[in-house]
This record gives structure tokens, C-alpha cells and sequence, in this order.
């Protein structure tokens, strides 16, 4: 994509986000949003350019019946199991992540947004820092041939620094990739890392390397953050070796 | 022994760290906007029914002045939290502040009811629209997103008049181009110019600041 496409797709973001693109074009636009991922991300930063100002119109009260018709729609006339329409999974992560106790919050967020990517993950883990924070959570896609790392909290980052993934099992240390600071990452596994990884007692450290410098074959800086590896065959078990 | 002194200080003392507690509990409780979208997205009822309790007021503010009808924006503001219960899980912390993703639910849901409606063509209350700006005093639990207001209000009123207004007749009320160069009294191509040209400023600007 050369500066002037990149400029127009630019523009109707912006267009699109305000609101004044309308009938064909603004279909259009949405399909097109819909199959390119880097449009979702123009489009998510004019919404968050945007978005502020609309704090400048005057609240107003909506009337009591609205939380009620709320209430109905999802949850029914007192029914207990809210209709989420979430996978029969999310019960299981959701006990898991209420069991976390003063972390609970944080990580419920984790894992629901593992929830949400993943159909069927085989392990994961949460990487929490030295006051047991969590700073990433990292699980596959379901084949064990690709990770995807996601930042929580606070971002990892250090001028001249990028964060870097690592895995501990047994008496190695072996790189597993550099890792966006701000946002998710895809990480490959080729067979042999994949085999170490469901190794017994295997954990991921996280540690800020020089950014210009080559991975290297070890860390050279403190892990900012660690955990096991949590493998899902039995997630009752596996969850209380996070913790 | 206590001089009489003394004790009126003890007492005075006493007093004014009464009144301070008593102001302390008056004041308004400061929502964990991130914390609450955490735990709907666990299906926590309670959490869900604070952060409505804590944003209606706002969205709807919003919805009734993108829809001008308040039949339309309490539905459109029970479909948006519909969507924020089911969407929850893909809230991410590291990408938005919780009420920028929670305008953006309402306001989109607002727009695609705007659009297939085709609002432009509906009457028009322009004094009642003024009011519903708001540039009084704003909550405190705020502070973040309205720096962040601060600084797009800031990039706007560098923009020429001109296109300053036809931003905001798009974006406040729901305006399409059409509608917007009726208002502006101007050629419909000149409009379109005028936002996009806006528009790029604005992204300029903001980049700056």
C-alpha cells in the first residue's frame, strides 16, 4: 500500500467514525473493515482519538424501565443462568479465575479473552511479575504450533529495550521470540519447542533485551515476569500450579 | 490537667476531623470502569449492573443527541449494553480506556440506527442541541478520558470555523454530508472538502500533541 492509499483509508476511517459515512460507501467500508485487520486498527485509533469528546454532551437520565427490559432480555424473568451465549467452557475458566482470590479480577479478564480467541487451548500460562501482577498471558491456538501473547497492565517497556520471550524447561533456556510491547503476538513452535513446553515444570520468563542486538541463545536481563506452563487435559489440576 | 484551652482545641480538633470523614463519605464513589467490564466479562451481575448504574447517564446524554428522541436512545442504549454484556471478554485494557470502548458501543449502535433511518431529514431543535453541550463542571472519575477530551477540544478549536462545525454536526448529531452543507448553507463538495481537510488536521494535531 503506497502513502496515498494509506491516506484515503485514513480519511474514511475517520469519516466512518464520525458517523457521515453513509448508505453504499459506508457498506462498503465495513465489509472492507471486516476482512483487513489494519483498517480494524485505524479505525479502533479514531475511535479512541474520538471517542473523548463525545464526554462533552450532557448526561440525561434514561427512564428506570431500561436496566429492567435489560435485565429481561439477557438473564429472563429471574432466571439465573445469564444467556452469555458463550461456550459451556466459560464456566470452568470462570471458576478457575474466581478461584484466583485478590487476583481474580485481572485475571478473569485474561481468560476471558482467552475465551474469546480460542477455541480450545491446550496450555497457558500467566506470566506475573514480582508483586504476582500479571504482566502477559500466553496460550496456543489449539495445535501447540503457534503461541499468542497477550500484554496485561502495565506494558513492558525500557528505552532501547523490547520484551522477549523465553522457556525454562528442565536445565534450558530457549528463546521463544521478541514480543509487541502494547499488543498481541503470534510466536511459532516448531516441533522441538513444542515438546518442551508440555514438559514437565516448564515456565516462561519474560525479560527486556537490547532491542537492536540479535536474540541471543540466553537471557542477558532479569525475568520481569514468569509463570508455569498450565496444561488444560485437566484444568482443575493444572490451574493450581499457577498458584 | 487540661487547660480549658487545650480542650476547646481537643473538641475544635475533633470537629473538623468529623467534618472531613463526613465529606470524605459524601463524596462520590469512584467506579473501577476497567475492574467492572472484568468482571461482566466473568458474568458478574452485580459489576454489570454498577457500570451501568455508573455510565447510563453518559451514553445515554449521547444516544439522545445522536437520535433526538428518547424512545429511540433508550433502546439503543438497552442494545448497547446487551452488547457490552456479550462483548465484554474482548475488552482490552491495553488498547482503550474503559469509557472510550463504552462511548464507542453506544455510539455505534446509535449511528446504525441513525443511518437506516436516514435522520437527516427529521426536525431540528438547534437551541436544544446547544444545550445539550456540556462545558459545566464534568465528574471527577473522569479525569483520564477528559485530559484526553482536553487535547482533541484543543486540536478542534485550531481548526478553521468552517470545518470545525461540520465536524461536529457529524459527530454530535448524527448529520450526513448532505445535511451538514444544508446547515452550513454551503455546496455539498465544498463540505465534503472541508471535513476531510478537518479531519486530517485534526489527526495532525492530536499526532503533535
Amino acid at each position: 500500500m503506497n502513502r496515498r492509499d494509506a491516506s484515503i483509508l485514513d480519511g474514511l476511517a475517520a469519516e466512518y467514525v464520525v458517523g457521515i459515512l453513509r448508505g453504499g460507501a459506508c457498506a462498503r467500508f465495513e465489509r472492507m473493515i471486516d476482512a483487513d485487520r489494519q483498517l480494524q486498527e485505524r479505525v479502533h485509533r479514531w475511535e479512541s482519538r474520538l471517542a473523548p469528546i463525545a464526554l462533552r454532551v450532557a448526561s440525561a437520565d434514561p427512564s428506570e424501565r431500561v436496566w429492567k427490559e435489560i435485565e429481561a432480555r439477557l438473564f429472563g424473568n429471574g432466571s439465573g443462568a445469564p444467556s452469555s451465549g458463550g461456550r459451556p467452557s466459560i464456566n470452568v475458566w470462570r471458576r478457575i479465575a474466581l478461584g484466583f482470590g485478590a487476583l481474580a479480577a485481572s485475571l478473569a479478564l485474561v481468560l476471558t479473552l482467552v475465551i474469546a480467541r480460542v477455541e480450545a487451548p491446550q496450555c497457558y500460562a500467566v506470566l506475573t511479575d514480582a508483586r504476582r501482577l500479571p504482566r502477559l498471558v500466553v496460550f496456543d491456538r489449539g495445535n501447540m504450533r503457534e503461541l499468542v501473547v497477550l500484554p496485561v497492565g502495565t506494558a513492558l517497556v525500557a528505552a532501547g529495550r523490547a520484551p522477549q520471550l523465553w522457556l525454562v524447561a528442565g536445565e534450558n533456556t530457549l528463546p521463544l521470540g521478541r514480543l509487541n510491547a502494547n499488543d498481541e503476538t503470534r510466536l511459532s513452535l516448531d516441533k522441538p519447542l513444542s515438546t518442551a513446553l508440555m514438559a514437565t515444570g516448564a515456565r516462561l520468563i519474560v525479560t527486556l533485551e537490547d532491542e537492536h542486538s540479535p536474540i541471543g541463545a540466553r537471557p542477558t536481563a532479569p525475568a520481569l515476569g514468569e509463570g508455569a506452563v498450565a496444561m488444560l487435559g485437566n484444568p482443575r489440576s493444572t490451574a493450581s500450579k499457577l498458584f | 490537667m487540661t487547660t480549658p484551652g487545650f480542650a476547646s482545641d481537643r473538641v475544635r480538633a475533633l470537629s473538623v476531623q468529623r467534618a472531613a470523614g463526613a465529606r470524605q463519605q459524601s463524596r462520590p464513589l469512584t467506579p473501577d470502569l476497567a475492574m467492572l467490564v472484568s468482571r461482566t466479562a466473568l458474568g458478574d451481575r452485580r459489576a454489570f449492573r454498577l457500570l451501568f448504574e455508573a455510565t447510563r447517564a453518559q451514553l445515554f446524554g449521547i444516544c439522545l443527541r445522536l437520535l433526538r428522541d428518547r424512545g429511540r436512545a433508550e433502546e439503543a442504549l438497552q442494545d448497547s449494553f446487551v452488547r457490552i454484556w456479550r462483548h465484554a471478554a474482548t475488552y482490552s485494557g491495553t488498547r482503550a480506556q474503559p469509557m472510550t470502548w463504552l462511548i464507542t458501543i453506544a455510539r455505534n449502535r446509535c449511528l446504525e440506527i441513525v443511518r437506516r433511518r436516514s435522520a437527516d431529514d427529521g426536525a431540528w431543535d438547534e437551541e436544544r442541541a446547544q444545550a445539550q453541550i456540556d462545558d459545566a463542571a464534568t465528574p471527577e472519575q473522569r479525569s483520564i478520558e477528559l485530559e484526553e477530551a482536553r487535547a482533541v477540544t484543543d486540536c478542534l478549536r485550531g481548526l478553521e470555523d468552517v470545518e470545525r462545525s461540520a465536524i461536529q454536526f457529524a459527530f454530535y448529531d448524527g448529520l450526513a454530508y448532505s445535511a451538514v452543507a444544508i446547515r452550513l448553507g454551503r455546496p455539498l463538495g465544498t463540505v465534503k472538502s472541508q471535513i476531510r481537510r478537518g479531519l486530517a488536521r485534526l489527526r495532525a494535531c492530536l499526532e503533535r500533541a
